[in-house]
């Protein structure tokens, strides 16, 4: 273990630390506080200190190749970190609200950002696998966070059953892709995936193809692609609020982050030159197609709003799917901003929905939206922002994501796959107006106008809010950050 | 910072700020004032175009997205058609704002803003030269729209603004596909990805056929849905006759003319080939929604839909002409872009008035009412008859044109197209005249409308100003066909495949030479 190591997992350390002070904070204090909130929101601004000196400096895979540290490493961990400080600021009034232990809610969230960093820069499939683990099994405690409420219990227990089943399949994934290469390690199966020199380690393997399609079937279960998707709206629509949106976004950048290491980099090298990676682009493709699809059209029907995103969210990991199933770079561009700005909207979305939940007794369908416009105005105006980025409307972020990923997949002479990237948005921009009609259109239940005050959950939507306009308006800040990953 | 780019910015910062605004009448006079100022300094820029001129001018470019693999710029310009239509843009939201000044009641801050919003978007997409650029700014004017005609429009108006909504967002979309995949596939060429419609417009006639077609199609199919052309005119009634008086006025003035402008910059443009092999069709749309629309309008027994369904009769017209890809043509699908955006602009905004001292759009309602109202009928008639295409006012000029230049035309090869396309002509003198005939004229029918007061001063300082441009351009309408005329003569040039003249060789042609 030398220094570069430690430098290179710095930002991992610092976050697993903060997560057992938590911890140690939570056994000796006797009262709910707001300490662990700040605690967390703390080690969360060191980590993306340590993260952005580290993305100027050379890449490095440290730990005898067990760990990367490069540009796109780093552009993941700050994204997590962010997400955490993000969540923390939309927890301070929810959880104060419900009785829930603070401190519990902070370690687990740490944890599994823990995760997500070991998930975006494994450099060893088993690191990628632990990284998987770490995560999922913080989030299926987080979903039972309301023990004394019933869907709360069913959302843990379900997903909890459905995602072991899921790693499964990953493991197994795991296990063939060795067989066939001989190592973990994905520098070296990228180098023999390149020279082509082991004919059972190639596109037209039976086994190495079945190991690929094992290992898409467990990332596609955390990102909630269909076929995959069926725990999604249920865990969702029952975990608390906040942790929902953490889940949808967080674990999805995450798992998808995983998905163009282990898949642009490592599994099919980018460009591949012996070529016949089509069968696997055409999987992905699909996958990428029935989720835009299947997601816009069943969010249609939702009353409730946590339902709504819910299946909007399995819409969007087709969207990011067809940024992976390009295989290209600007495929790894697309993922990339999409994914930061995905978890930007739809974080701000539940945390919007946790603010007015907390404030009007359980107010989750989307008829309590209606005359919001009136009575808060300024929320409202925030969720329509969102709202619009979401449906991938210019000036917000959300379209020019959208772009790149259709960008991409045309440069990969897939054609109709954006077509139907395109068909779904004029779907999935029924549902999202839909809210912005409630909002401003139709008449309050209750008209009074109340005055916005200045809190925590207000100040991250807000945050959100600006950088979804000002990401929008001028995406090389993202693009120049990003540059390019894999060359 | 160039004229153009104020231009845009003038009404945008006007926007943020009226979010500080919360008087109503302050709100008014501040947006009155910034759109008056947009207004001066687009003459500004108007002057300081010039006519003679080739290709684009007051160009300003600058890097805005740029990495390895991808250029976009926010690249601004215009030429003689684009001046002429945001000159429209920012005079109509004048007049507009001035006509309709005690219509709203409601939340006049934010309607002020969202009309400010639109005009930005709306000169935004009249200046754009990057196809990216183009498709921020003509989303960007879906929002402000949509609000204002959900908001303060009528009684389905949530129906009617949603419909509106993703109607067109339908289209734009399968645009973006199309700007991508012309990028894409200029790319290959050029080994840049870029949006910049200048180079695209070289870059675009090497690709396949096959690629050209599918892209114009694209485009077309988008810009088709704004315009609106038959079969896909289905929302515009309903979004113009739910909307409030201020948003038909700039609906049917303005962003209507948005589709036929990106038809003749991008898919004439950028696609030659394509447009030569597929005018016919579109011309027999045009002529079937010129005829359709007619119809249609002979049975409304609302004025606003009656209206609503003369903007897809008048449309068609432009669409024949620039699919005629003559010089006549084009002149007359510029001129008639702005004829209609005055005659129906006035139109709207004159029932508007009516509406706002009634409020009922059934013409059953009315009766006589010039008897009670001398001022308000002679000013609707004129509005009227410029809309019939009568000799002396703009709308004649227009409709002339186009169809001499579907008549010349030699990619049509038809004077079909012109004889059934002049029964529209006619059929609007049935449906206008007969509509003025059971509004104006007869006994009074409806005795509470004794009390309906004539225009006041403000409401005729609205509309005299449109009565000018009416008259000035059926008499002369050189003065504007000038500045028209390089950009429609490069353009039909390069289509036909005539070598490009130089400027000073360019015949202007009088009407008046051409009848003989």
């Amino acid at each position: 273990m030398s220094k570069t190591d430690l430098i290179a997992a710095l930002p991992l350390i610092i976050l697993a630390t903060t997560g057992f002070v938590i911890l140690i904070w939570d056994a000796f204090s006797k009262k709910p506080s707001r300490a662990p909130l700040a605690i967390t929101i703390i080690g969360s601004i060191a980590v993306i200190a340590a993260a952005v000196s580290n993305m100027s400096s050379t890449p490095v895979a440290a730990f005898g190749g067990l760990f990367f540290s490069n540009t796109f490493t780093n552009f993941f961990t700050i994204i997590f970190a962010a997400s955490v400080i993000l969540s923390s600021l939309l927890a301070e009034k929810y959880l104060f609200g419900k009785e829930i232990i603070v401190g519990g809610y902070c370690a687990l969230t740490v944890f599994a950002a823990c995760g997500m960093i070991m998930l975006a820069s494994g450099a060893n499939l088993i690191v990628t696998f632990l990284g998987l683990e770490t995560m999922s099994i913080s989030f299926y405690v987080l979903a039972g966070l309301f023990r004394t409420e019933e869907s709360s219990n069913e959302s843990s227990l379900k997903y909890f059953l459905l995602g072991a089943f899921a790693t499964g399949f990953f493991l197994y994934g795991i296990a063939l892709v060795y067989g066939c290469t001989g190592t973990m390690n994905l520098s070296d199966i990228r180098g023999i995936m390149l020279a082509g020199a082991k004919p059972v380690a190639s596109y037209s393997s039976l086994l190495y193809l079945i190991g690929i399609l094992f290992i898409i079937v467990g990332l596609s279960f955390k990102v909630a692609a269909f076929p995959f998707h069926q725990w999604a709206p249920d865990v969702y629509e029952g975990a608390p609020t906040i942790v929902s949106g953490f889940m949808s976004t967080a674990g999805k950048t995450a798992a998808f982050a995983a998905f163009l290491v282990l898949f642009n980099y490592a599994l099919i090298p980018n460009p591949h030159p012996q070529g016949g990676a089509e069968k696997i682009q055409i999987v992905l493709a699909v996958l990428a197609a029935l989720s835009m699809l299947y997601g816009n059209i069943v969010a249609i029907a939702q009353t409730k709003i946590k339902r709504m995103l819910a299946y909007s969210s399995i819409a969007h990991a087709g969207y990011l799917l067809i940024g992976i199933a390009s295989l290209n770079s600007n495929g790894i561009t697309g993922v990339t901003i999409y994914s930061a700005v995905y978890l930007l909207m739809q974080i701000g979305a539940f945390g919007i929905v946790g603010m007015l939940e907390k404030e009007n007794a359980n107010a989750l369908d989307l008829d309590d939206y209606a005359g919001l416009a009136k009575r808060r105005p300024w929320l409202a105006l925030i969720l329509a922002v969102l709202m619009f980025s979401l449906a991938g409307i210019p000036p917000f972020a959300g379209f020019f994501g959208k772009y790149y990923l259709f960008l991409a997949a045309i440069d990969a002479g897939m054609v109709w796959l954006a077509i139907v990237g395109v068909i779904s948005s004029i779907i999935a921009s029924y549902f999202y107006l839909r809210v912005i009609v409630l909002m401003y259109f139709r008449d309050a239940k209750h008209d009074e106008a109340v005055s916005e005050k200045i809190s925590a959950p207000l100040v991250a939507v807000a945050f959100v809010t600006v950088a979804l306009l000002v990401l929008g308006l001028y995406p090389s800040l993202l693009l120049h950050s990003i540059g390019y990953f894999f060359q | 910072m160039g004229i153009l780019s104020l231009l845009i910015l003038i009404p945008l910062a006007g926007a943020a700020l009226l979010h500080f605004i919360k008087n109503e009448n302050v709100a008014k006079y501040f947006t009155l004032a910034v759109s008056l100022l947009t207004f001066v300094i687009s003459l500004v820029a108007y002057f300081q175009f010039d006519n003679k001129a080739l290709g684009f001018q007051l160009q300003e470019h600058y890097d805005w997205i740029s990495s390895k693999s991808v250029s976009i710029s926010y690249f601004l310009g215009v030429d003689g058609m684009s001046i002429l239509l945001v000159l429209l843009t920012t005079f109509l939201v004048v007049i507009g704002l001035i006509g309709t000044w005690n219509s709203i009641t409601k939340n006049v801050p934010g309607l002020m803003a969202l009309l400010l919003l639109l005009e930005a978007g709306m000169i935004g997409v009249f200046c754009s030269l990057d196809l990216f650029l183009f498709y921020i700014f003509w989303e960007l004017i879906l929002i402000p729209m949509y609000f204002i005609i959900g908001i303060w429009g009528g009684e389905r108006r949530i129906y009617a603004a949603v419909k509106f909504f993703i109607y067109t967002l339908a289209g734009s979309l399968v645009m973006l596909v199309a700007i991508i995949w012309l990028g894409v596939e200029a790319s290959k060429i050029s080994g840049v990805f870029t949006t910049d419609l200048i180079k695209l417009t070289t870059l675009s006639r090497s690709l396949p056929l096959d690629t050209q077609n599918y892209l114009f199609w694209a485009f077309a199919l988008s810009f088709a849905i704004k315009v609106p052309l038959f079969p896909l005119h289905t929302w515009l009634p309903d979004a113009h006759v739910e909307a409030p008086t201020i948003g038909s006025v700039i609906l049917a003035g303005v962003l209507l003319k948005m589709g036929t402008y990106g038809m003749i910059r991008f898919n004439l443009g950028l696609f030659p080939q394509a447009s030569i092999e597929n005018a016919s069709i579109l011309c027999v749309l045009a002529v079937i929604g010129i005829i359709y629309g007619a119809l249609v309008a002979i049975a409304q027994t609302d004025v606003k839909k009656l209206i609503a369904y003369s903007s897809v009769t008048h449309m068609g017209f432009i669409v024949l002409g620039i699919f005629s890809m003559t010089r006549e043509g084009l002149q007359g699908a510029v001129i008639q872009m702005v004829n209609h955006g005055l005659s129906t602009g006035m139109l709207f905004m004159m029932f508007g008035m009516m509406y706002d001292r009634k409020h009922t759009r059934a013409i059953s309602e009315y009766g006589g009412v010039a008897k009670i109202t001398p001022v308000y009928a002679t000013f609707f008639a004129i509005a009227m008859l410029s809309s019939v295409g009568l000799p002396g006012l703009n709308g004649f000029i227009g409709e002339y044109l186009t169809i001499m230049g579907a008549f010349l035309s030699p990619v049509l090869h038809s004077w079909w197209y012109s004889i059934f396309s002049a029964t529209g002509v006619i059929l609007a003198a049935v449906y206008l005249l007969w509509m003025y005939q059971r509004f104006m004229l007869g006994p009074i029918t409806n005795e509470s409308n004794r009390s309906i007061k004539d225009l006041s001063m403000r409401e005729i300082v609205s509309v005299v100003p449109l009565v000018i441009f009416m008259i000035w351009i059926g008499i002369k309408p050189m003065t504007f066909l000038k500045t028209s005329e390089s950009g429609a003569y490069t353009l039909s040039n390069s289509l036909l495949g005539v070598a490009p003249e130089k400027t000073n060789d360019f015949q202007i042609v009088q009407p008046q030479v051409i009848i003989k």
